[in-house]
């Protein structure tokens, strides 16, 4: 550094010397404190809401009464449920196994190709790349 | 009030303790403050970003991973919070004419701000800065100011060192052309 920057340096220095420090207003840190509590009880009280626990319950009842349906239920009673009432019980079960095998035919006859995959792919992709960069801009990343 | 070394109360608040940050806050406040206050100009505004700092870096504390000062981790992200409100907000950067720097000598210069008195001296800085763009008045404010060295503003501002340098040198040159127009307008305007 040449005589002339040294001088000009020393002068800046005593120009600032003079100069007064800024502070925080008062009260600052209480009110980062308050910030920083309320914040971490929303967060401790927001997974709770009551559409969630709304949501995650009726998923759990529902598939409680699957499982119930499934393994615990007993449905030989359903071919004498109508035999007071004149119907052929047996046409019944035939009605439910066409509804059965009516919704398995309905996917036996979509085929895939490689390109209806690709495009599959590609939407998911997309949808999933939207996701990802709204989250990104709405979060701030600290650099170091 | 005496302050232990960073990282004690670092360890504390990861191990649960919120309270330990308030000694933290407490430390870096003022000049977390002025980084902000030097992009934000709104005092208020300036209050706002600068509690949202100490809440961003509370929320990451965990990422500070000590590879370098606590305090220049916290003073960057002051830095970048203050900046992306400002662009958010649209502030408009002040510029401040080259051409002003070009006609005088810097010998020149600074004998007539030496030839003013403390008082005047005080204010002459004070408006210099002010019209200085905001990135350029929180380097020399951190270099002079707080006597931060070049290497951590470098890591403050995301610039290299060697602009920074650089960037020092021209704010001196601008300040210092500032100053001399205002005295040759008339310094008791300042008054």
């Amino acid at each position: 550094m040449t005589d002339k920057h040294e001088h000009n340096d020393e002068l800046f220095r005593e120009l600032f010397r003079q100069s007064d420090l800024e502070k925080a207003p008062e009260g600052f840190a209480s009110r980062v404190m308050d910030a920083i509590t309320s914040e971490e009880q929303a967060v401790n009280v927001s997974p709770w809401s009551f559409s969630g626990s709304l949501l995650w319950g009726s998923l759990i009842f529902g598939f409680i009464c699957l499982v119930v349906a499934v393994f615990l239920i007993d449905f030989s009673f359903m071919g004498s449920i109508f035999e007071g009432v004149d119907i052929d019980g047996s046409r019944i079960s035939q009605f439910i196994s066409i509804l059965g095998s009516g919704f398995v035919e309905l996917f036996k006859g979509f085929h895939y190709s490689s390109l209806s995959i690709i495009i599959i792919i590609a939407i998911v992709a997309l949808f999933l790349a939207d996701r990802l960069f709204r989250r990104l801009s709405t979060i701030e990343i600290p650099i170091l | 009030m005496k302050f232990r070394e960073d990282q004690y109360y670092i360890e504390r608040v990861l191990g649960g303790d919120t309270i330990s940050y308030r000694p933290l806050v407490e430390k870096h406040q003022d000049l977390v403050f002025t980084i902000v206050h030097r992009i934000v100009i709104s005092p208020e505004e300036a209050e706002e970003v600068a509690q949202d700092v100490f809440v961003k870096a509370y929320k990451n504390l965990d990422d500070f991973q000590g590879k370098a000062k606590f305090s220049t981790w916290l003073y960057r992200i002051a830095y970048n919070t203050a900046i992306s409100h400002s662009r958010k907000k649209k502030v408009v950067v002040l510029t401040m004419e080259e051409n002003t720097i070009e006609n005088y000598s810097e010998e020149e210069m600074c004998n007539d701000i030496m030839g003013l008195s403390a008082r005047e001296q005080k204010k002459l800085i004070h408006h210099a800065l002010s019209v200085l763009p905001r990135t350029d008045n929180l380097i020399i404010s951190l270099f002079y100011f707080h006597e931060k060295d070049i290497e951590e503003i470098s890591e403050i501002i995301g610039m290299t060192s060697n602009n920074v340098k650089v960037k020092l040198f021209r704010i001196r040159k601008k300040l210092l052309g500032e100053m001399n127009n205002m005295i040759d307008q008339d310094i008791n305007m300042l008054a």
